[in-house]
């Protein structure tokens, strides 16, 4: 079973590219902290305008009372409108919300998106917004398409994940470790699979309670041992250590 | 297809693979979900079944994020053996909840008749000291409140999916397994809500507009009462499985957060 929604893109250039899509849960949580963003941007300007109106005099008020309240409801519009545009051509497709959520507006071709698409989508948005039509359409359209995205030729989809392998801690000892299984062990019977798994356990090793993680880690190292063929642990190693020494191991290997 | 690994998910990864088992098994999940729904209406055993059969459909999404699909029987008779403790744990959460908000409650009467006894006569600045510490203890027990329902977030899991819990130690179980993603729980809660408002704006909201135009004295009021009353128990149908399956999810993430159950080498022979 499938747990996200993946769209494949053909550029003209032939180049498969694919992406996941966003999907209403980080569009919606992104949604809302734009609209906290924008609530605050809102507050803050009719707070001000509305001090500024304060300093002019009653009897010109009273002309002009019309005028001022249609100039405050269009100042709202652009101020909602070009709050996304603003961002969106900006950043390349990501809102304050979307880059927090890590979701991006691509055209339907892969390309980032201009002017043009970001103004479409935001002036769809007050039509998507009411009675949450642009839920419904996100959940029910295969490519989770609103109607802003479907005038505009967009979609939204996720950013992929970069690895940072630079950010695991290895201890100092690992690699001395590491040098001992290179001669005595087999380390090409490792695939990348089972590199990832190690690397997916020391990236996450720190957030485990300790008990869990002692166990899964013995568990490992044994599997590992075995598929080395390993006769016996080095000496003096913890199953963490012997862990880091193997993901030094697979990168060094010739 | 090589079955990808999840890994650990996002606040909104977590409602979108809720939705898609949701959606994927739909049929299934939604008609468990309304017969439960009408087990409610028999008192006891009819909330036990309740409780049971939703502890069922989380099972089965369980299994579904594990590899390890299961058919309705065979999932049925393990959660079966547990049949009444669902309702207890059900219980034995909202009696919990229910005792901390009375105790805040305590709290409360007990300032404000102390601060009227002892200062009848203090005048305004005493009034609204006395005022505002009223609402913090009110926004504090909010506070608590909410937290302790994202401690108990997934206690029904342990003892739907695993052996040998009783209630108390599978909401010993969640309690633990939470203590690092409160916050987490509480945004996914959140987005997960959002993502409801569409279906119960339509069974819940709208014939409540249509109960207010009518006079409850016509018998039109008394049919528009019956359908809205339809309505919502189908609203909730619909909607059950789709919190069953976000607490599977959360469940299933943290275990892969707290103890790594998806960090398996492959069988290799």
């Amino acid at each position: 079973m499938r747990f996200f929604n993946q769209v494949t893109l053909s550029t003209p250039e032939s180049v498969e590219l694919e992406f996941t899509l966003a999907g209403i849960g980080n569009r919606a949580l992104a949604l809302m902290i734009d609209y906290l963003v924008l609530g605050t941007i809102l507050i803050a300007v009719l707070f001000t305008w509305g001090i500024l109106s304060i300093q002019i005099p009653e009897s010109i008020t009273e002309q002009i009372f019309p005028w001022l309240f249609a100039l405050t409801l269009l100042g709202i519009f652009f101020i909602y409108v070009g709050y996304f545009v603003f961002f969106e051509t900006l950043w390349q497709g990501q809102t304050p919300g979307k880059r927090y959520v890590k979701i991006r507006v691509i055209q339907d071709s892969g390309k980032p998106i201009g002017i043009l698409q970001a103004t479409l989508r935001a002036l769809l948005r007050p039509i998507d917004d009411t009675f949450s039509l642009g839920a419904i359409f996100i959940v029910f359209n295969s490519k989770e398409k609103r109607i802003g995205d479907l005038v505009a030729g967009t979609i939204v989809v996720q950013e992929e994940r970069r690895i940072n392998a630079d950010k695991l801690a290895i201890s100092d000892q690992a690699q001395a470790v590491a040098n001992q299984l290179l001669e005595e062990a087999n380390i090409n019977a490792l695939l990348p699979d089972d590199f990832g798994v190690i690397r997916e356990y020391l990236k996450r090793r720190k957030d485990m309670e300790p008990n869990a993680k002692l166990e899964l880690s013995r568990k490992l190292g044994k599997q590992i041992k075995d598929l080395i063929n390993l006769e016996t642990m080095p000496t003096q190693v913890g199953s963490d250590l012997f862990l880091e020494a193997i993901y030094l191991a697979y990168q060094q290997q010739k | 297809m090589t079955n990808k690994p999840l890994g650990l998910l996002t606040i909104g990864n977590v409602v979108n693979a809720s939705i898609r088992l949701y959606s994927s098994n739909f049929g299934r999940y939604f008609r468990l979900s309304l017969y439960a729904h009408l087990w409610l209406f028999i008192p006891i055993y009819g909330w036990a079944r309740y409780f049971s059969e939703s502890a069922l459909i989380s099972r089965l999404c369980f299994g579904e994020l594990t590899g390890q699909p299961e058919s309705n029987p065979e999932a049925r008779t393990q959660v079966n053996k547990k049949f009444w403790s669902f309702l207890f744990l059900a219980f034995g959460i909202g009696i919990r909840i229910f005792l901390v908000y009375l105790g805040f409650y305590a709290l409360v009467v007990a300032v404000a008749f102390t601060a009227i006894s002892l200062l009848s006569d203090a005048g305004i600045v005493a009034g609204v000291i006395i005022g505002l510490f009223i609402f913090a203890i009110f926004i504090l027990s909010a506070i608590v409140v909410v937290g302790l329902i994202s401690r108990w977030f997934v206690a029904e899991l342990p003892l739907a999916v695993e052996t040998g819990f009783n209630p108390n130690k599978s909401m010993e179980r969640s309690w633990q397994l939470t203590k690092t993603s409160i916050s987490r729980i509480q945004g996914i809660v959140l987005v997960a809500f959002l993502v409801t408002i569409p279906v119960q704006s339509v069974t819940g909201v709208v014939p409540q507009f249509a109960l207010i135009a009518f006079d409850p004295s016509t018998s039109t009021y008394w049919v528009i009462y019956a359908i809205s009353l339809i309505f919502s128990l189908g609203g909730g149908a619909l909607v059950m499985p789709f919190w069953q399956a976000i607490k599977a999810v959360v469940y299933f993430d943290l275990r892969n957060r707290r103890e790594g159950i998806d960090l398996q080498l492959r069988d290799r022979l």
